[in-house]
């Protein structure tokens, strides 16, 4: 039996049931522009989502990307604060979030590049610090805020400016990507080659780090803090499976990402489901699948090549 | 570049890692064209003399000229090959890409010319890698992969090409043919080689730097059980190696030029 919204999958192929009049409906309908808004910035910010989430598979600092996505929450928690408590009334948590991803990758960044030892112990002292200044100022803020809403996504918090806080991102990072495409691939490839090419190799991991920083403010409000990451890797790491440059994997990751974002909300609203979870417990679903069915052959340096 | 400037000159040279001194009055040259390859142990050196020779390193105390002037100056004229067991294998990438990372320092914004694409093409096609170009890097294999990347760094149109470790994961067949093509391409370039593997050493180089801590040079005539015994410290397994012959053609330069009675390896590989 076919329970409405069910998704089947068979081979790699999604198929979808859905009742699309009453999605469709509820996507036009003029009092609730939540909705409506939520599915545009998030098939919008499927094109950062795939060329930053690429970078940070190729590169494996899904980590690091970790870290600064729950940074944020100290930004936010001082930015409701502000907001509510100083009378900043002006100062949407969005620039808090914004302010303290930036920062968080700059510190983050430099971090990985000076702290070889204890790198992993220092990030981690980051990452759970940015947690707690954010739900300390969360806290100290009058009236009721739910720091739920921030960690796992809440679509209810998605303003008309994030359509254009998304399409101005992806100018950016469509124009970075254009201008020093083959310098990222040298970096992410090997890195000390790169250096010994003469560039500058921090300021590209620096870059790099940022970019990924703006990227996760996005669709935090509609996937939450904790399981953004998860919609920054998934698609790329599907992509990867079946790409032979970096273009293609780009391309196909936010091709997937798009896919996931729009199958899961439109999931969520149908049966009723939080958005954040549904779109990534169908982008993992997707991700396990291609996993099991990828049959592609890899050598993996290390083993003695065959003698001929 | 004349051929009697030393291509790399080492003056009195430490260096130590925190308060651990790793080489100590370190005096080489090694001149055009010249093939040299540096031995030693496990921490004695042999990689951070490498890293100081191509600038990544700054010396305590002493001097390094490279080609004349500071190694960071002269970056774009040294041809590097690391040892090429960190790569990713999923990383979609093909060769031709990258072999072209040879030329990305030439580049301001980092997209290439015709003339980039060109000498790339030509360091695979002196590989005898053409066929493999568009082939993803990780679906090659081992002794495929590093010729890759010594096209990489020939595409770079290097003077002074810096092997580490080349033959670390290639089986016999392949190091015969690294073997000669580095017989090749020394006819045009400097080579220095870091390797564990005396034997390959004694078949091919005119001289052998022994690094532990300090430098020693050795002609490589000279290469015997007891230098390398020295240099190891206490017993090494001693294997006569004869792998500069395989079936049955023998290059007879190779012969000639290593001598081939004293042909000796250490096998400190597990």
């Amino acid at each position: 039996m076919i329970v409405p919204g069910q998704v089947i999958v068979s081979g790699q192929v999604i198929v979808l049931e859905l009742p699309f009049f009453e999605l469709i409906e509820a996507l036009l309908r003029p009092d609730i522009p939540f909705f409506r808004q939520a599915f545009l910035v998030g098939i919008l910010a499927s094109v950062a989502f795939g060329i930053v989430g690429t970078y940070v598979v190729v590169k494996r600092i899904s980590y690091l990307a970790g870290a600064i996505a729950h940074c944020v929450l100290g930004g936010i928690g001082i930015g409701l604060y502000l907001q509510h408590k100083v009378g900043l009334t002006w100062f949407d948590p969005i620039y808090g979030a914004m302010i303290s991803a930036l920062l968080a990758a700059l510190i983050i960044g430099l971090v990985s590049i000076y702290a070889k030892q204890r790198e992993d112990t220092v990030i981690g002292a980051l990452w759970a610090s940015g947690m707690a200044i954010g739900l300390i100022f969360i806290a100290k803020t009058p009236g009721y805020v739910e720091p739920m809403s921030y960690l796992f996504g809440n679509i209810l918090l998605v303003s008309p400016a994030d359509i254009w806080r998304v399409v101005s991102l992806n100018l950016v990072v469509v124009g970075v990507v254009i201008l020093f495409y083959h310098k990222f691939l040298a970096v992410c490839f090997d890195e000390e080659f790169a250096r010994l090419q003469g560039l500058n190799t921090t300021f590209y991991n620096l870059l790099l780090l940022c970019l990924t920083a703006l990227t996760v403010v996005l669709l935090m409000r509609v996937v939450g803090i904790i399981m953004v990451i998860a919609l920054l890797t998934l698609p790329a790491a599907v992509a990867g499976t079946f790409s032979r440059t970096l273009g293609q994997m780009m391309l196909g990751a936010t091709f997937c990402c798009l896919l996931f974002v729009v199958v899961g909300l439109s999931l969520s609203f149908t049966q009723d489901l939080p958005s954040g979870p549904t779109i990534i417990l169908v982008a993992a679903a997707v991700y396990f699948v291609v996993l099991v069915f990828n049959r592609r052959k890899v050598r993996h340096p290390g083993k003695l090549p065959r003698r001929r | 570049m004349s051929s009697s400037e030393p291509v790399i000159l080492i003056r009195d040279l430490d260096f130590a890692y925190e308060q651990t001194p790793i080489l100590e009055e370190v005096n080489l040259q090694i001149d055009h064209l010249e093939s040299v390859c540096l031995i030693g142990p496990n921490g004695g050196g042999k990689t951070t003399l490498l890293k100081l020779i191509l600038g990544l390193l700054t010396p305590d105390r002493g001097e390094i000229e490279v080609l004349g002037r500071r190694p960071k100056d002269v970056r774009l004229r040294l041809g590097y090959v690391p040892q090429h067991a960190h790569y990713d294998s999923l990383f979609p990438v093909t060769v031709l890409d990258v072999v072209l990372m040879g030329r990305i320092g030439r580049q301001s914004l980092g997209w290439y010319h015709a003339a980039d694409r060109l000498a790339a093409r030509k360091a695979l096609a002196l590989m005898k890698l053409d066929f493999l170009a568009d082939r993803l890097l990780g679906a090659i294999s081992g002794g495929q992969r590093q010729r890759v990347m010594i096209a990489r760094a020939l595409a770079s149109e290097a003077e002074i090409l810096i092997l580490d470790e080349p033959t670390a994961n290639i089986d016999i067949t392949s190091e015969y043919d690294l073997f000669n093509l580095l017989l090749e391409l020394n006819r045009t370039r400097t080579i220095i080689v870091v390797t564990h593997d005396v034997g390959f050493a004694s078949t091919f180089f005119r001289r052998v730097v022994c690094v532990n801590r300090r430098v020693a040079t050795h002609p490589v005539s000279e290469l015997n059980g007891q230098i390398i015994q020295e240099l190891y410290g206490g017993e090494v397994a001693m294997i006569r190696h004869d792998h500069s012959c395989v079936g049955n053609s023998c290059p007879t330069g190779a012969s000639d030029r290593a001598g081939a009675s004293d042909r000796i390896g250490a096998s400190d590989r597990a």
